[in-house]
C-alpha cells in the first residue's frame, strides 16, 4: 500500500506537469508523431502510478490514440484531469479484469475484517509473558563468553518482553493498594486526608471523588497528552483537573451539603492531588486507554483504602462515633488530639511506618521527598 | 540528674505541705510510668538501658508539676507516654531529641483537656491520695484574674511562697528562685537563658500592664504567675534543646518571653510558656548557627547538604 | 482600615492559620525545596507573589461574578484557572525578557504555581465580608510569609534530625512528618488569638 501511495504522490506531482505538456502541444500544433509521443508518454506514466486503476488508464490511452491529434490532446489531457477523480473512486467499468481484481480486493477486506473482529473476541487484557526458558537459554548463551552482539541481540529480544512486563505491572492491584500505597508509602496524596478525613463520612466521601476525579482525569489526558507541547503540560493538566472536579464538586454540594461543608477547602483539593496520583510516565505512551484508567482506578483505591482507614480511627478516637452513632464504650475516653492536625500528622506518621516495615519499602527507591 | 531532682523534691515537699498527699500520687505515678515506658520501648526495640540516666525521673516530675493537683490519676500516663516514647525516644533518645518532652506533653494534655488543666482547687484544699476529686471549690488563679482585668486575690507575697491557686509544683516561686540559684552555682544550668526570658516578660509588663493596680504589681505578677518561673528554670535551660552560644542564648530567652506574653495576652490559653518552649525548640539550630557567625566574626557555616 | 486591622491579619495569617502547619497545604515540591537555603527562599519568594496575586484576581471576580450570581459551585474551575493564567503570564513574561532563564525558571513556576497551598489559601481568602479587598491582598502575601516561616522552622527541625537516629522505619519521611506534628501541637497556642 506504501508503494501505491508514493507513486500516487508521485503521479500527483507528475500530473500538473503532464498537464502543462498538454497546454503546451494544445497551443503549438505539434506533428503526430510528437503528439503520440506525448499521449504515449502520458499513459505511461500513468501506468506506471497507477496499479488499481492501470486498465482504465490504457484503454483511455489506447482509445485516444486512434482519434485525431487535437481531441487527443484535449482528451489526454482529460484523461490526466480524470486519473485523480478515478483514483478517487471505484470504477464500475463492465470489465472482466476490473471485476475480478474487485472480487479479490473485496474478500481481502472481508479477511481482514474477520481478522480484526477475531482479534476483538480474543482479546484480553493480559497479554501473555514471555515465556521464561527463553530468557533461561539466553542466559546460558550469554554465560558461555558469548560476544557483545550476542548480547545486544538478547536485549533487542527482550525489549518487547520487557515492555510487555511494564504493561502487565500496571494492573497490579495488590501492589498499588499495598506495596506502592501513594499515602501511606509514597506518601504523595496525603493532603485531603489529612484536612478532612475526621469521619468515616466525610473519609466515603473523599474516597468517592477521588476515584472518579483521577478515572476521569486519566480518560481525559491520555488522549490530548501527546499533542501538548511539553511546556504546557502542567498547565493543561491542572486545567483539566479543574475541569474534572468541578461537576464532582457540585454534586457533592447538592447532594450531601453538611458532608461536603465539613470537608470545606479540601474537597477541591482533590483536583491538586488527583495529577499526583496519575503516573505520568504512561501518559505518551501507546497503552490501551483502558489500561492505564485502570491503573488510576487502583491508585485511587490505595487513597480510598487510606482515607477510610483514617478516618474511622480518627472519629472513633476523637468522638467515640462511628458513622455519627455513638459507640457503646468507648464514648467516654475521647482523645481530641487525633480531630487537630496534630494527630493527624502523628497517625499518617504512624501508619507510613507500619506499612514501610510490613511492606518492606526500601529507602531510596521512590522517596524522593527528602 | 541528681542534681536537678534535689530541687524537684523539696518542691513536691512544699506542695504536699499545701495539698495534701495527692501530689505525692500525681509525682508516684508519673514517674512510674516514664520509667516503665522508657524500659519497655527500649526493650522491645532492643537498644540499651537507658533508664541508668535518671532522665526519665526528672521528665516524670516535671510532667506532675505542671498540672492541677485534681486532675485524674490517668492524665500523667497519658503525658508521660507522649513524652517518652514519641518525642524522645522516637527521634532516638537522650541527645537526640528536638523538642522538650515534658514542654510537649504538657502542651497535649492542655490542647486536649483544656477545662481539666484551668481548673484549680482553693490554695489550702486538702486532697486524699487516691480519689479523684470530683466536687471542690475552684479558685481563681492569678492568671485568670489578670486576663480578665480583675484584681487578683493574693498578695506579692503570697505569691512567693506558693500560696495560690495553681499548678501544685509550680507555685512555690521562693523555692524555686533558691533551686535556680543552686544549680548557677553547680554549673547545671546557665544564667543567660533565664535572664533574657524573665527580663523580657518583666519589661513587657512594665510596658503594657494588664493589672489593674499598676506597672510594678503588674510586673510581679506576670513574673510569679503560673509556670514561668518553673519553665524559665527548669526547662528552658534543658541542654539537650536550648542553645549553646551567648548571643543564640540571650535571642532564646527573648524570644520566648515574646510568646509567652503574645499568648498570655491575647490566646485563649492562659499560660503560654509551654506553647513558647515547642515553637521555639526547631530554631535552636539557627540560632546557634547565628551565634557562631558573630563568634567567628563573619566566618560562614557550610551547609552539609551543599 | 487601620494599623491594628493590619496587624490582625498578619498574626491571623502568619501563626493562627499558618497554611503549612495549621491547615496542613504541604506536599513533595515543599519538602524538596527545603534542600538548600537559596532554593527555599526562591520557592518562598514565588509562592509569595503566586498567594498574592491569585487572591488578589479571585477576591475579584469572586465578589463581582461569582457571589451576585451564586455561582459558588462554579469556584474550583474558576480559581484554577485564574492561577494558570498567571503561571503562563509569568512564563510569557520570563520567555519575552529573560529567554536563557526560561527553562529553569519553568520548573520553579509550576511547582510554585499547581500547589496544593496557592489553591487552598484562595479558597480561605474569598471570604467578602470579612476582611475586604485589601484585607485579602494582604492575606494573601502575610500566607505567603507563614509558608516562608514554616519552611524555615522544618527545615532547621530537619537538620537537627539529620543528627540524630530514628529507627530504621522512621527515618526519612516519617519522622518529618511527627517534627511536623509537634510543632503544629505547639502552633496551637496560637488557636484562637484575635487582636482587636
Amino acid at each position: 500500500m506504501s508503494k501505491n501511495k508514493k507513486k500516487a504522490a508521485s503521479n500527483k506531482k507528475a500530473a500538473p506537469a503532464a498537464r502543462k505538456k498538454e497546454k503546451n502541444a494544445k497551443m503549438t500544433a505539434a506533428p503526430a508523431m510528437k503528439e503520440t509521443n506525448k499521449a504515449a508518454a502520458v499513459p505511461a506514466k500513468g501506468k506506471a502510478a497507477q496499479v488499481a486503476a492501470a486498465p482504465t488508464n490504457e484503454q483511455k490511452a489506447a482509445k485516444t490514440a486512434v482519434e485525431p491529434a487535437e481531441e487527443k490532446a484535449v482528451k489526454a489531457a482529460a484523461a490526466t484531469e480524470d486519473v485523480k477523480v478515478q483514483e478517487a473512486s471505484a470504477p464500475a467499468n463492465p470489465n472482466s479484469a476490473q471485476t475480478e481484481k474487485e472480487n479479490t480486493e473485496r474478500a481481502g477486506f472481508k479477511l481482514a475484517g474477520n481478522k480484526f473482529f477475531a482479534s476483538i473476541k480474543n482479546f484480553n487484557f493480559k497479554r501473555h509473558k514471555a515465556p521464561k526458558p527463553e530468557k533461561a537459554e539466553k542466559a546460558e548463551k550469554q554465560e558461555t563468553g558469548a560476544p557483545a552482539e550476542l548480547n545486544k541481540a538478547k536485549k533487542a529480544e527482550n525489549a518487547p518482553a520487557e515492555e510487555l512486563e511494564k504493561e502487565n505491572q500496571l494492573l497490579n492491584l495488590k501492589k498499588r493498594l499495598l506495596d506502592l500505597n501513594p499515602v501511606f508509602i509514597k506518601i504523595v496524596a496525603a493532603v485531603p486526608l489529612l484536612g478532612a478525613a475526621v469521619s468515616l463520612k466525610n473519609g466515603i466521601l473523599l474516597s468517592c471523588v477521588m476515584i472518579l476525579t483521577v478515572v476521569l482525569l486519566n480518560l481525559l489526558l491520555i488522549p490530548i497528552y501527546r499533542f501538548i507541547p511539553n511546556r504546557y503540560r502542567p498547565a493543561v493538566s491542572f486545567l483539566a483537573a479543574g475541569v474534572v472536579i468541578t461537576p464532582l464538586y457540585a454534586i457533592a454540594h447538592y447532594f450531601s451539603p453538611s458532608i461536603a461543608s465539613n470537608c470545606s477547602i479540601y474537597l477541591p483539593l482533590i483536583a491538586v492531588s488527583a495529577l499526583a496520583l496519575c503516573e505520568k510516565q504512561h501518559f505518551g505512551k501507546k497503552y490501551v486507554v483502558p489500561k492505564t484508567a485502570l491503573d488510576a482506578f487502583f491508585n485511587g483505591l490505595g487513597f480510598a483504602f487510606a482515607a477510610i482507614i483514617i478516618s474511622v480511627l480518627r472519629e472513633i478516637i476523637a468522638n467515640g462515633t462511628l458513622y455519627d452513632r455513638p459507640l457503646p464504650y468507648i464514648s467516654e475516653a475521647k482523645f481530641k488530639l487525633a480531630a487537630y492536625p496534630a494527630g493527624a500528622f502523628i497517625l499518617l506518621a504512624v501508619f507510613a511506618a507500619l506499612f514501610r516495615k510490613i511492606f518492606n519499602y526500601n529507602e531510596g527507591k521512590g522517596d524522593d521527598m527528602l | 540528674m541528681g542534681d536537678t531532682i534535689l530541687p524537684l523534691l523539696f518542691l513536691l515537699i512544699v506542695a504536699i505541705y499545701y495539698t495534701g498527699l495527692r501530689a505525692l500520687t500525681l509525682t508516684a505515678v508519673s514517674v512510674l510510668s516514664c520509667i516503665i515506658f522508657e524500659y519497655l520501648y527500649r526493650r522491645i526495640l532492643g537498644k540499651k538501658r537507658s533508664i541508668g540516666d535518671m532522665s526519665a525521673v526528672v521528665t516524670g516530675m516535671i510532667i506532675a508539676f505542671c498540672m492541677p493537683v485534681t486532675a485524674p490519676i490517668w492524665f500523667p500516663i497519658i503525658g508521660a507516654f507522649f513524652a517518652i516514647v514519641v518525642v524522645k525516644q522516637l527521634f532516638g533518645g537522650l541527645g537526640n531529641n528536638i523538642f522538650n518532652p515534658a514542654a510537649a506533653a504538657i502542651c497535649l494534655l492542655t490542647v486536649t483537656w483544656p477545662g481539666t488543666m484551668s481548673t484549680f482547687p482553693q490554695a489550702t484544699a486538702k486532697f486524699s491520695p487516691f480519689a479523684t476529686p470530683v466536687e471542690f471549690e475552684t479558685g481563681v488563679p492569678v492568671l485568670t484574674a489578670l486576663k480578665n482585668g480583675t484584681l487578683p486575690d493574693n498578695r506579692p507575697f503570697e505569691m512567693l511562697i506558693g500560696y495560690t491557686p495553681g499548678n501544685f509544683g509550680t507555685s512555690a516561686i521562693l523555692v524555686i528562685i533558691i533551686a535556680g540559684l543552686v544549680l548557677l552555682y553547680r554549673r547545671i544550668i546557665s544564667w543567660k537563658i533565664p535572664l533574657a526570658y524573665l527580663g523580657t516578660v518583666a519589661v513587657l509588663a512594665l510596658l503594657f500592664p494588664r493589672c489593674p493596680s499598676g506597672r510594678l504589681d503588674s510586673v510581679v505578677f506576670e513574673l510569679t504567675s503560673g509556670s514561668l518561673a518553673f519553665v524559665a528554670v527548669f526547662m528552658a535551660t534543658d541542654p539537650v534543646t536550648s542553645p549553646v552560644t551567648t548571643l543564640g542564648r540571650l535571642l532564646y530567652g527573648f524570644f520566648l518571653g515574646l510568646i509567652t506574653v503574645f499568648i498570655r495576652y491575647f490566646g485563649i490559653y492562659p499560660e503560654g510558656a509551654f506553647f513558647a518552649l515547642l515553637i521555639m525548640n526547631p530554631f535552636v539550630l539557627a540560632l546557634d548557627r547565628l551565634g557562631w557567625k558573630l563568634k567567628s566574626k563573619g566566618g560562614r557555616i557550610a551547609y552539609e547538604q551543599e | 482600615m487601620n494599623p491594628t486591622q493590619f496587624a490582625a491579619i498578619a498574626v491571623s495569617a502568619i501563626f493562627v492559620q499558618n497554611l503549612v502547619i495549621v491547615y496542613m497545604l504541604c506536599e513533595g515540591s515543599f519538602f524538596k525545596a527545603l534542600k538548600t537555603p537559596a532554593s527555599m527562599t526562591l520557592f518562598g519568594g514565588c509562592i509569595t507573589v503566586a498567594t498574592t496575586l491569585s487572591s488578589v484576581f479571585a477576591w475579584l471576580i469572586n465578589s463581582f461574578l461569582l457571589r451576585p450570581n451564586s455561582l459558588a459551585w462554579l469556584s474550583p474551575i474558576v480559581f484554577i484557572i485564574i492561577i494558570a493564567a498567571l503561571e503562563a503570564l509569568a512564563e510569557l513574561i520570563v520567555s519575552k525578557f529573560l529567554p536563557e532563564k526560561s527553562n529553569s525558571l519553568h520548573k520553579l513556576f509550576t511547582a510554585s504555581a499547581f500547589n496544593c497551598a496557592v489553591l487552598g489559601l484562595v479558597f480561605l481568602n474569598i471570604e467578602v465580608n470579612m476582611r475586604g479587598f485589601f484585607g485579602a491582598a494582604f492575606y494573601g502575601f502575610c500566607a505567603g510569609l507563614g509558608y516562608l516561616l514554616a519552611m524555615f522552622i522544618i527545615k532547621n527541625a530537619l537538620e537537627r534530625i539529620s543528627f540524630s537516629s530514628p529507627p530504621t522505619v522512621f527515618k526519612g519521611l516519617p519522622i518529618a512528618l511527627i517534627t511536623t506534628g509537634i510543632i503544629s501541637l505547639g502552633f496551637m497556642g496560637f488557636a484562637g488569638i484575635s487582636i482587636s
